[in-house]
Formats: C-alpha cells, structure tokens, sequence
C-alpha cells in the first residue's frame, strides 16, 4: 500500500531557506534604511557606472577647484591691496612733490625727497608681499622676492645719473635706466617669467600676469625713484633745478595712475572670474550630487515599510517554526 | 496439521514484525541523515504447496526516486557551476572598487588628478608634489593589487581543480568497488540497503565536480555517465589526470606552464564545449583560463594605456628619447610585446621618487631635468593632467573602440566585469532556486517520524495479536493434552 508522506527535513529545509532569505533582506534593507543609499550598487545601475564614475570623478575635481577659487581669490584681493597701496602712496607724493616745486623752498623740496624715499621703501617692500610662502609678484620665481631693497637700486640709479646737470638730464638718464635690460630689469627685477595660468573650473582659468616689472608698476617706481633722488643728493646746490626734478617726478608719477588702474582693474577682472567660476562650481557640485542621489537613493518610507513587513514575516516565520516543532505524533503516544 | 499451521503462521508474523519495528527504528534514527534514503518492508503471503502458509518477508526497499535524483545532482552541479562564476567576479569586482571607493581604480585615478590639479596652483609647495608622487604610487599600487586579486583567484582554482580531479578519481574507484560489492550482496540476498546509501551518497559528491547521470545496471551496479554522454564508470572507473602546479602568474596559460585535464591518459579539452561542462570543475577551469585571463588582459591594458598616456614624446622635453615616462614598467620604458603582466609591474618613475634617489622638482621641471627650474613653473604639471584626461583610444584589451580619458577607460573596465557579475549572479540565483527546489523535494521522500510512529503503532498490535494467536494455540494444544 503507498503510503503518503512528508518527510521531516521537508519542513526544516523549507524554514531554513524562508529564515536566511528573510534576515538577508533585512540585512539589505536595514542597510539601505539608515543610509538612504542603495546596497546594492551594481544592481541598481545595471552595471553600467559610467554615470556613476564621471560623476564621483567630477565631485572629486571639482573640491580641487574649490581649494584653488579659494587660493587664487585670495590671492587676487592680496594683490589688489598691494598696488592700491602703492597708488595711494604715489599719488600723495605727486601732490606734496607739486606742492613743493611751486613752492621753491628748499626745506620742502628736502621734505618732499625725503617722503618720496620712505615712500619708495614702502612700495618695494609692499611689492615683496608675500602670502604664506608664495611672493606675488615674482612670477614663476615665487620663491624669491620681486623686487630689490631700496638702498641697491638707489645705488645704481645715483651711478646712472652721476654728471647729469639738470633736471631734464636726469630724467632722461632714469628713463633710459629704466629701459635698459641691464637696469631696472636687471637690478630691481628679482622674479622670473609670468606664471602659467592656473585651472579654477572645468573650463575657466586664471592667469596672473602681473609681476613687479609690469611696465605700468615700473612706472610708478621710476616716478617714485625720480623723487627719490631728490633725498640722494641729486643736482645738489641747484635749488631751481631741484624744483625742476620734483615738479618732472610728480608729472610722471601722475602719469603713471591711468596705466597702473588699468592693471588694477586687470586684476579685478580675474578677481570676478575667479568669483564666478567658484559659484558655478558650487552650482555644478550641487547639481551633480542630487544626480548621484538619483542613482543612488531609495525611498527611505519604501524601505522602512519593506523592513517592517520582512520584519514581521520573520517573527512569523519563527512563531510557525515553533508551533510545528511541537506537532509530533510523539507527543501524543 | 493445521494447529501446528497456525502456530508457524503466527511465528512467520511475528518475526516479519519485529524486522518492520527494526526498519522503523532504522528510519526513526536517521530521520535527518543527509542522503539517507527511507526503508519500507515488502511483506507478502507465503505460498508453499497450499496458500496461507504464514507472512514472508521479500525484501526491503529504499524509496529513491531516481528521475528526481538525477535532477537534482544536475541542478547542484549547475549551482556550483554558477556559484564559482559569481564569486569570482564578486572578487574582481571588489578589488577594482566601484567609483566613491576611495581605493577604487577610478577613486585612485581622480585623487592623482586633484592632486596635479591643485599642484599646478602652488608647483613650489612641496606637500602638492609629494602628494602628487603619493596619489600616482596608489594607482599603481592599486592596479597591481587587482592584478594580483585576479591571479589569486586563478591560482585557487587551480589547487581546487587538482584536488577535485583526486576526489574524482577516489570516489570513481570507490563507486567501482561498493558497484561490486552491491551485485555479490544482491545475488547472495544480503540486505544492501547501506551501500546503496553509501554509493548514492559518493555519486552526489561526483556530482558536485562533474554533471553526472546514473544508469542502473540489473544486477545492481550503476554506470555513470557526464551530461554529456561521456561514460566515466562502466565495469572499470575512469582516471582522471592533473599536474598541479603551485602559483599561477599573468603569463602561465593552459598548456604553458600549467597543466590542462587527462582522461586515462588522453588529454582533453575543458573548453566550453567540453563534457565536464556544467560542473565546478569546468567552471575552475573557465576562472583559471579564460574568466582570470581576460580580467588580467583588460587590467594590462588599462595599465598600458596609463603608461602610455605619460610617455608620449611629446610631453615633457627634458625626457631622453625612448626613456620611461611618469609610470614605468619596473622602472624600464613600455615595451608593447611584455604587455602581459604589465599591471603588477607598474611602478612609479624612480627620477621623481625622493626615496630612491629622484626629486620631487622634476615633476615640473622635467624627468630628465638636470637643474632645478623656476619653482613658480606649472607648464608641465597641467601638461601630466592634460596627459590623464586626454581622450585616447586604448590600444589593446578589447575594448570598444573609441576614444577616451584614462577615468573613463578605467569606469569601461569596471562595467565589463560589473555587467559579467550581474548575468553570472542572475544565472547563479536561478540554479540555487532549482536545487532548493529539488532538495525540498528530495526531503519530502525522506523519513516522517508521523508515519513512522503510525506503522509502529500497526507493528505494536499485529505483533500483540500474533502473540495472542500462539496463546491461543497453546491453550488449544493443552485443550487436547489435558483429555
């Protein structure tokens, strides 16, 4: 006679399966609950992670870009402050200089040389800022100051203008030193070449081309040097023509304000960049992690409601367990 | 003489009895012995001269349902087929990292980029450099640790496929041997229930190497044969051979330097159409020679390429002509006919390493430089991050063609084992369904101590009532003693 039956493993094969299916999923959902990312990457985007890739690629650049916007901005505003320093100093000098040339009185004409010198001491040293180890206005030398102190370039400029007898002469052998490779470039001038730009988003960059033989800040060294000269013994004696240097010195220092704002507002431009490319970037940083959540993210309430219905399979699962443990023929016997 | 009848009657039932209460307890103890197959007495009336001479006992039969047997070894072959599959590109999957792992060959990849990128800002700094140096070792440490991921695994398989081929040959043998043992036991009318278990058994665990079917002889042998038709047990077993070889290397194949399969001397192929086809013998196999070579194949040439990406002439001037670029091959230049392997070779230009000699400047002065630049220069630090994410075609390593950035390539890279995980991950769930569903099937054949303790129940009263019949005969007898 067959006989039908149902073997005893049947049940706990059946329960063992249900059990590690079951604390699986919990393992998987639990997971995906408190992170609010899928667990299961590769499945989610099928295995294609191109998407995926050029978007952690990208939010990886673009933290790049955000340390160098912020480098580059502060470099930018360092930089402002320097050549506005120097402005103002120059054109307060051009005034006492104007002042003191009308005047004709030799105690101003001294006062107004000895200004121009302290004035130069500070220009050149406002051109050897530094910002943390960087100089900035040394080009790709940035190791090195820009520029040298002012007793050595006063020396050579002295040495280039020693016989000259009036004022004219003396402008005109500083212009000329000022022109020479070997004068101003090669005696003040410290730094190298301009430096290559530098990336501050995907596709923008900035490049400070500005270094401290910029002609336009050559030019106000050479009106600030030309005062200066005045408190260095220059056309000694010769009051009149002492005048006659301190009235030249003001009008090229005064010349030399329209081209030194045009640096200026060089630097402003990139400033701007700079500013705007930091925006965007933050923009595409945000835009470009929504649509990693996107890839990513799971519904946290679909989750959380699959986890409670796995959650109540399973004490289900262990409650049947139980009571089918107990059904035994055994026990009644 | 009918008394006497009733008497022999009564024994015969009691001894067929007490053998149904043993096969009972026989059930009852192995109730949940793995492959234990349930006993069942076959009773029926003796008939010598006249019918109703008593109850024989004809035999006793394991329930076995040999279709479903089959089955399910074809479908535990076919899970652990698929189960080796899935692991190993679980493995190499792992070990390329998927992109947001910071250790992954992309996350490896965009930090050098940052780091070139933020090193062009400030080229004096010597931490910017130093990471630079220390971004560009991690990816070429993090390739050759894939690399060696992927001659681990193929290494494993190996040792495994020479330790399969010796289980193979011993449960053949055996196979052999119980086959024997079981035809002398049935021609002498032994009880040959338990080698039957113990020869079914041994078939399961052949099974699990190679897809197996099972032809039973009439004189209760078994022939074995693979899926694919192959025998590999008639009268005689068939030998398996193997060399084992201990390492594997990028460069070992089948046939040169490790060994391929033997069957009784012949060799044979374990290509996929070969008969072990199916089983985790094949599918070591198929890891140690095709599934690990085309992982190794596509991480040289992903390496290639990055090697190449920075040895191109037109980079860097201070380089002598045919000298090794930014990523060298153990510190030579790239030489496109010692591809193979290239990945775990990959090491970083020693001229720019401070700790083999180099300097840090002459990532921007040059590889070749000789005096130290302006230190302010970038020129040639945004040209080696020009160099990394200038779209390229990859030269070798089957990839589609078109070209790309060194991230992309290595984001293709991923996907092509990322989409073989998921096809061998889906294949692998489905087989495991199968064998669950089979297993369970099998179970419920198995032993119901339920019933078990019903038909004990039956025993308990027949062999009460046979019992009861020899009293009664003896109070008969006595009846007729006591005139």
């Amino acid at each position: 006679m067959p006989q039908i039956t149902l073997g005893d493993l049947t049940q706990s094969k059946v329960f063992n399966q249900r059990n590690t299916l079951l604390k699986d999923r919990i393992q998987s959902l639990s997971t995906e609950v408190t992170t609010g990312l899928t667990s299961k990457t590769t499945e989610r985007v099928k295995g294609d992670y191109s998407a995926l890739s050029g978007i952690e690629a990208s939010l990886a650049q673009l933290s790049s870009f955000k340390v160098l916007t912020s480098e580059t901005a502060a470099r930018a505003s360092t930089m402002q402050l320097v050549l506005n320093s120097i402005s103002d100093n120059a054109s307060a000098l051009s005034s006492s200089l104007l002042g003191a040339a009308t005047s004709n009185s030799a105690t101003r004409i001294n006062t107004a040389g000895f200004d121009a010198d302290q004035r130069l001491q500070s220009a050149l040293s406002a051109l050897n800022t530094k910002l943390g180890a960087t100089s900035l206005f040394s080009g790709q030398s940035t190791d090195q100051s820009s520029v040298t102190d002012r007793d050595t370039m006063m020396t050579a400029l002295i040495t280039a203008v020693s016989g000259a007898l009036s004022a004219a002469d003396v402008e005109t052998a500083v212009n000329a030193w000022f022109a020479n490779p070997a004068g101003f470039e090669a005696v003040v001038y410290k730094g190298g070449d301009t430096q290559q730009a530098i990336d501050i988003s995907p596709d923008e960059k900035a490049k400070f081309d500005v270094t401290a033989k910029d002609p336009a800040i050559a030019a106000m060294l050479k009106g600030l040097a030309l005062a200066s000269l005045l408190q260095h013994g220059a056309l000694s004696g010769d009051n009149a023509s002492r005048a006659q240097l301190a009235l030249r010195a003001s009008i090229v220092l005064s010349n030399a304000q329209a081209p030194f704002l045009e640096v200026t507002a060089r630097l402003g431009t990139i400033e701007a960049t700079i500013a705007n490319a930091g925006i965007r970037n933050d923009a595409e940083k945000s835009s470009l992690e929504i649509a990693r959540l996107g890839l990513l993210a799971v519904d946290p309430y679909e989750a959380a409601t699959k986890l409670q219905d796995s959650q109540t399979q399973l004490e289900t699962l262990y409650a049947v367990t139980a009571r089918m443990a107990r059904l035994s023929l055994v026990n009644y016997l | 003489m009918s008394i006497s009848s009733a008497l022999t009657n009564a024994l015969s039932g009691l001894t067929a009895q007490s053998k149904a209460a043993e096969l009972v307890s026989s059930n009852i103890a192995n109730v949940s012995t793995p492959g234990y197959s349930r006993r069942e007495l076959i009773l029926a009336s003796r008939t010598v001269g006249t019918p109703g001479q008593g109850v024989q006992v004809v035999g006793v039969q394991r329930t076995v349902d040999q279709a479903l047997l089959g089955d399910r070894r074809l479908a535990q072959s076919a899970a652990g087929d698929a189960e080796l599959r899935a692991g190993f590109f679980k493995r190499v999957e792992q070990s390329i990292g998927t992109p947001g792992d910071s250790f992954s060959i992309s996350g490896r990849a965009a930090a050098l980029n940052s780091a070139l990128l933020e090193a062009s800002s400030h080229p004096e700094s010597e931490s910017r450099l130093s990471n630079v140096l220390s971004s560009a070792k991690a990816l070429a440490r993090q390739i050759g640790s894939a690399s060696k991921d992927v001659q681990a695994a193929r290494t494993a398989a190996n040792t495994e496929i020479a330790s399969q081929v010796n289980q193979l040959n011993a449960s053949l043998a055996r196979v052999a041997k119980l086959n024997s043992q079981i035809s002398i036991g049935i021609a002498v009318r032994q009880d040959v229930t338990s080698l039957q278990d113990q020869r079914q058994q041994i078939v399961d665990q052949i099974a699990k190497i190679i897809p197996v079917r099972e032809v039973q002889q009439p004189e209760g042998a078994v022939f074995l044969y693979t899926d694919a038709g192959k025998s590999i047990l008639d009268v005689v077993p068939a030998v398996f051979g193997f060399a084992a070889t201990r390492t594997v290397t990028p460069d070992t194949t089948n046939g040169a330097g490790l060994s391929g399969l033997m069957l009784n001397g012949n060799p044979v192929s374990t290509s996929g159409g070969s008969f072990i086809a199916g089983g985790t013998l094949r599918a070591n196999f198929a890891i140690r020679d095709e599934l690990g070579v085309t992982a190794q194949a596509q991480l040289d040439a992903v390496a290639r390429d990055l090697v190449e990406r920075f040895a191109d002439p037109a980079l860097d001037p201070t380089r002598a002509l045919g000298a090794p670029g930014l990523f060298t091959d153990s510190g030579a230049a790239f030489d496109p006919l010692k591809e193979v392997g290239l990945s775990q070779r990959l090491t970083i230009n020693a001229a720019i390493d401070p700790d083999q000699g180099g300097g840090l400047t002459r990532l921007r002065d040059g590889l070749g430089a000789t005096t130290t630049g302006p230190v302010g220069n970038s020129a040639l630090l945004n040209d080696w991050r020009t160099a990394l994410t200038a779209a390229r075609e990859p030269v070798s390593g089957n990839f589609m063609t078109g070209q790309r950035s060194f991230a992309n390539l290595s984001a293709d890279f991923l996907n092509s084992v990322a989409t073989s995980r998921l096809d061998a991950d889906g294949e692998a769930t489905y087989a495991a369904a199968r064998l669950e569903t089979f297993t369970v099937m099998e179970a419920e054949n198995g032993v119901d101590t339920d019933a078990e303790m019903q038909s004990l129940l039956q025993i308990e009263q027949a062999y009460a009532a046979n019992a009861k019949v020899i009293a009664a005969v003896q109070q008969m007898i006595q009846a007729v003693l006591d005139i």
